[in-house]
């Protein structure tokens, strides 16, 4: 009879692989089979040896009881991507099985905690996307502010705005130029989600990009998916997600109020204030008829032959806003719940440098705590010796933090 | 607050005005000392060296604050190529030191200064939102001196010192501020929206506990 491994979901080899950009034939390869076998396994028409299922589980980087947990069952989504293209669809694909796993951290954590109150404002808006004017936008941007009680000046946080708001933040590495954020507030679900690209390590422009995913929770959460998947309608939704971004971080009255000169100096001179890149300001300004025609056709070019559109001044000075109430979380389940890093990791069935990257924890919190390995006592003759090597670390996860090992 | 004091807290980092606040007082001293107690210079020679130990130590402290606070500044020529003073440029705003009999003083009259003044015939639209004036009146950035006098009845004290915004003919002033109100304003303006921290998770009590989905 052939071994198998009875019980093995082969839906996670599907989202293992796919969460870390592999294809079935690179993932054969690796583990020296067939790429035919490992379709099998996907498909659950076989299941792998024990040998094999240890190969997969290394190179995965994932427990081998993360192929035995059920799936929840799956719905349709429609998560906000700057760029529908083919360029990013693997890259979309890789982000949406994080995303799963971000979803499966906050599920966790919720049995345990109450999260900040979901406080966004709401608009009557009109059921066609392409009715929402830039007029409009701006008065909703401006009635944001209002709600949140920012009045006109910078925000100095946007990601703690998201989080003290009842939104579930995150930053993870999508490992794609053409990805810099998405974010996904279902009808039916309690809160928001935004997901925040840790690539580019560029503070100014994640601002911009939490303040976007902000307009599209503000603006299409009632949109439909045949609307998403209309590139005209897509174009547009993403435009009226830039200008709520826009109007959000640079107030009209107070931004117009502060520009002395219509020049990239005057504008890199607010960008530390405004924590705006160079670029969003030129665009605002625009926006708000400060500069227009061949003058701003200009201002582009110039900033081109600066090459600000790579990088610009002072790009490297602000840090890059961190989420916390993930983090916050499981630290307190660490500090003042009384469960070990090895309980966590074995309800979550996840890598710890997966999870601390989720939920953005210090590198080494999950990872680098190790069960303390006790060898049982051996017996010589009559004589029990108990031997305890302290230094000895593994990935043997025995006990619980608080609990002690019985030995009889 | 009226809008310039506005602009100028939020453009000008507070450590230049409160180094300049705190040791403009100092040089009024030891210019004095410097041009009367050397005894190989006569008294009406002092008289003649004390403004000119003062500019010079003035000059430096003007300097040597800006750099302190991370604000960019130059020697630049007069328009006579005569003397080089110290120029401050933050945001919209440039910076030179003078002297003056008294706070309601304009200083001395120069080519150099009405130039960098012409700007601030606009100033009260340049503060204004939304209002645009000619192209060629944003490239100048908006000129400010900050003003400092000696106690009329005993030159080696120093009185005040002003942030004053000359009128492009030099001879009146089109805004001014003592500096003590100046810095007294930095706590006014909040430079950002205030915004708690309230991102903490609260523990659900015992008999509220899921304990996730499995």
């Amino acid at each position: 009879m052939r071994l198998g491994s009875p019980g093995f979901m082969g839906s996670r080899l599907v989202e293992a692989r796919e969460a870390r950009g592999f294809t079935a034939t690179r993932i054969a390869d690796l583990i020296s089979v067939k790429k035919q076998s490992v379709s099998q396994w996907e498909h659950g028409q076989q299941t792998p040896h024990p040998d094999h299922l240890d190969r997969l589980s290394a190179v995965l980087n994932l427990p081998k009881s993360f192929f035995f947990r059920k799936r929840s069952p799956g719905r349709e989504r429609i998560v906000f991507y700057r760029s529908l293209s083919s360029a990013t669809k693997s890259a979309r694909i890789r982000a949406e099985r994080r995303y799963s796993w971000l979803r499966d951290i906050v599920t966790y954590l919720e049995g345990f905690f109450e999260f900040p109150k979901v406080s966004f404002p709401s608009f009557a808006l009109p059921r066609e996307v392409t009715d929402i004017t830039d007029d409009s936008i701006e008065i909703i941007a401006g009635e944001c502010r209002e709600f949140w009680a920012l009045g006109n000046d910078p925000v100095p946080d946007i990601t703690l705005l998201l989080e003290n708001s009842g939104g579930i933040c995150s930053r993870m590495a999508f490992e794609a130029d053409t990805l810099d954020s998405f974010s996904e507030w279902a009808l039916n679900e309690s809160r928001p989600f935004f997901v925040l690209g840790s690539d580019k390590g560029n503070a100014f422009r994640s601002r911009m990009d939490a303040a976007h995913e902000l307009g599209h929770i503000i603006l299409h959460r009632h949109i439909s998916k045949a609307d998403f998947q209309s590139s005209a309608k897509f174009k547009r939704v993403e435009q009226q997600a830039f200008r709520f971004a826009s109007a959000f971080l640079l107030p009209a009255e107070q931004f117009c109020s502060e520009i002395w000169a219509p020049t990239l100096d005057a504008f890199l001179a607010l960008k530390p204030r405004w924590k705006v890149a160079v670029a969003a300001m030129l665009m605002r300004s625009q926006q708000l008829g400060i500069v227009e025609g061949e003058y701003a056709r200009r201002l582009w070019m110039t900033l081109g032959r600066y090459g600000w559109k790579r990088k610009e001044p002072l790009d490297d000075e602000e840090a890059v806003e961190r989420p916390r109430l993930l983090r916050r979380s499981i630290e307190m389940l660490l500090t003042d719940g009384n469960l070990s890093a090895a309980q966590i990791l074995a309800y979550l069935r996840l890598s710890p440098l997966d999870i601390e990257e989720i939920a953005n924890l210090t590198q080494g919190t999950l990872s680098q705590e190790r069960a303390q390995v006790i060898k049982l006592p051996k017996f010589i003759g009559r004589e029990p010796v108990q031997e305890f090597d302290l230094d000895d670390r593994s990935n043997v996860i025995p006990f619980g933090r608080n609990q002690r090992p019985i030995i009889d | 607050m009226d809008r310039l004091c506005d602009l100028i807290v939020m453009t000008v980092p507070i450590d230049f005005w409160k180094s300049i606040k705190d040791r403009y007082p100092l040089l009024y001293p030891e210019a004095h000392s410097r041009s009367h107690k050397d005894p190989l210079v006569a008294k009406h020679s002092a008289e003649f060296l004390l403004p000119f130990i003062r500019l010079s130590l003035a000059e430096q402290v003007f300097m040597d604050s800006a750099l302190r606070a991370s604000i960019p500044v130059r020697p630049e020529w007069n328009s006579a190529h005569n003397y080089q003073y110290a120029l401050a440029q933050v945001g919209q705003f440039e910076f030179t030191t003078n002297s003056a009999k008294s706070p309601y003083d304009a200083p001395k009259d120069s080519v150099y200064r009405q130039q960098k003044a012409k700007i601030n015939q606009y100033l009260p639209q340049l503060t204004m939102p939304f209002v645009i004036v000619d192209r060629g009146a944003f490239s100048q950035r908006i000129y400010g001196t900050v003003l400092h006098c000696a106690d009329p009845n005993d030159p080696s004290r120093h009185k005040c010192t002003h942030i004053s915004f000359p009128s492009k003919d030099n001879e009146s002033w089109v805004s001014r501020y003592k500096i003590e109100d100046l810095i007294s304003m930095y706590s006014i303006v909040g430079r950002h929206s205030n915004q708690p921290d309230i991102a903490f998770p609260k523990f659900k009590r015992q008999d509220e506990k899921e304990g996730g989905d499995e």
